[in-house]
């Protein structure tokens, strides 16, 4: 039966392309060979020089290499640089120039979908339907924590996906929004930097506090950094506040279900897959069966994005770990069907 | 961790008036010259005053303050920059604490109308090596 695929984000593998490791030919190489895939999806403004301009001879390149090691283009991350200037704005006219140029660079180097972002609004987004159109190229705004399915800017875009009924506009949900709790691996590695026991258990009951009830996110953050303060978290408190609330997310993973339909392409954040092959925290066992069920049949992109603070957990072996993990829970789904 | 990449090791230089080392972007993915806000650097726990610290990309030298026009202009994710900072009196023959804190500009993160701006500190002892750059 057809079911969701799998795939994996080159971003997961950040700190060795940051780190001139690999370049991006080489990461390609090196997914490959690790067995992950069979989508593939780059971030632009990480993964390619002077993006959004993409020469013909990279074009070229980047086909060729995909080809060879067996990958399929799942999506291409743009990004909605809003704030890009420095005096203001950029303009609705600026911002749908900004985005039509990463838009055709995704369609040249044969990428079927598009990651957009919040600041993209309804105007903006409807203005490049028609290119979208053209090159038939879909466009996901990502829902990403700790934003859900009910936040604002999200159900205005689900209004305007209901007026225009278009198969060229939809949602990526990012799993990292619907998590069970901050990850193990934050507490081990600011324990490790001295950061007092107290402290984490502060945080940890704050996170299940917020779980039982709405909030703003960017009030609640400043309130956590302040917290840290009082616990001498100094340089730390930042990064702490930033990691437990901005980015393990307290949506219902059933949420997902009102939006199933829109639904182009899935980030499948995590953060560690343990020595048993587990997650923690980023309930997969009720996920992918909940958008097999919903009759998604896109990639979901393994993301791994743990190295933010764990420095000593290899990349490769986590997207190898957690691609397993996603096999055995479908290939699970699809005998008990 | 990338805000440990801040200051590369191994590149420190020093002169008669002046010192210089490589900084490295401390995010996953390029961003515009424009949201670099801005970049405060102690040598030996001794603030270096904005006008006399200079930042190049590739060949392109720039003061603090010529940055925030430059929103078409690119600090690509895996090049370093230069950052070279100036005492009448020159620096000694170190090794040196650098303590570089630099404030950037998340382009594409906006909470109801306030952008993000992250300030990353990275503190690195560096002895100077040979040559010239």
């Amino acid at each position: 039966m057809s079911g969701p695929r799998l795939g994996v984000t080159l971003y997961s593998f950040t700190p060795d392309f940051h780190a001139g490791r690999y370049t991006l030919e080489e990461l390609i190489a090196k997914a490959a060979a690790l067995g992950m895939g069979p989508g593939l999806e780059v971030i632009g403004f990480q993964s390619i020089r002077d993006f959004p301009r993409v020469t013909d001879d990279f074009v070229l390149r980047f086909r060729r290499a995909v080809d060879e090691h067996g990958f399929e283009p799942s999506c291409l991350d743009i990004n909605v640089d809003v704030a890009n200037r420095s005096d203001r704005f950029l303009t609705e006219d600026e911002l749908v120039d900004y985005l039509s140029a990463q838009i055709e660079a995704a369609a040249k180097l044969g990428f079927p979908v598009v990651r957009s972002q919040a600041p993209a609004t309804p105007a903006v987004v409807e203005r490049l339907l028609p290119l979208l159109e053209r090159l038939e190229v879909k466009m996901g705004a990502e829902i990403h924590s700790a934003s859900t399915v009910e936040s604002p800017w999200v159900v205005a875009l689900r209004d305007l996906y209901d007026r225009l009924d278009t198969p060229y506009l939809g949602f990526i949900p990012d799993f990292g929004a619907s998590t069970l709790g901050i990850s193990p691996s934050v507490y081990e590695t600011y324990r490790a930097k001295g950061v007092p026991d107290e402290l984490l258990d502060a945080i940890a009951e704050r996170w299940d506090e917020l779980h039982t009830r709405t909030f703003e996110p960017g009030e609640e953050i400043g309130n956590l950094i302040g917290l840290a303060h009082q616990h001498g978290a100094g340089d730390h408190a930042v990064n702490l506040a930033v990691f437990a609330v901005g980015i393990h997310g307290h949506a219902d993973p059933l949420a997902w279900s009102e939006i199933m339909d829109d639904v182009v392409h899935v980030h499948g954040k995590f953060f560690a897959i343990d020595e048993d092959g587990h997650d923690p925290v980023v309930p997969f066992e009720q996920l992918l069966p909940l958008f097999a069920d919903g009759g998604y049949d896109g990639y979901v992109s393994s993301e791994y994005e743990g190295w933010h603070w764990d420095t000593t957990s290899d990349p490769f072996e986590m997207v190898v770990r957690q691609q397993e993990l996603s096999r055995r829970i479908l290939a699970e789904h699809d005998a008990a069907a | 961790m990338l805000t440990d990449r801040v200051i590369e090791e191994g590149t420190l230089l020093v002169d008669e008036d002046s010192l210089s080392f490589d900084i490295r972007i401390p995010w996953y993915r390029s961003l515009p010259l424009s949201c670099v806000e801005g970049i405060e650097v102690r040598v030996d726990s001794t603030s270096v005053p904005a006008a006399d610290t200079w930042i190049a990309f590739g060949d392109t030298t720039y003061g603090l303050d010529d940055l925030a026009p430059l929103y078409d202009d690119w600090w690509t994710v895996t090049d370093p920059a230069r950052v070279r900072v100036q005492a009448p009196g020159g620096f000694g023959s170190g090794p040196f604490e650098i303590d570089v804190t630099l404030s950037i500009r998340i382009p594409y993160i906006v909470e109801r109308d306030r952008r993000l701006v992250m300030r990353e500190r990275c503190v690195k002892t560096l002895t100077p090596g040979s040559g010239s750059r």
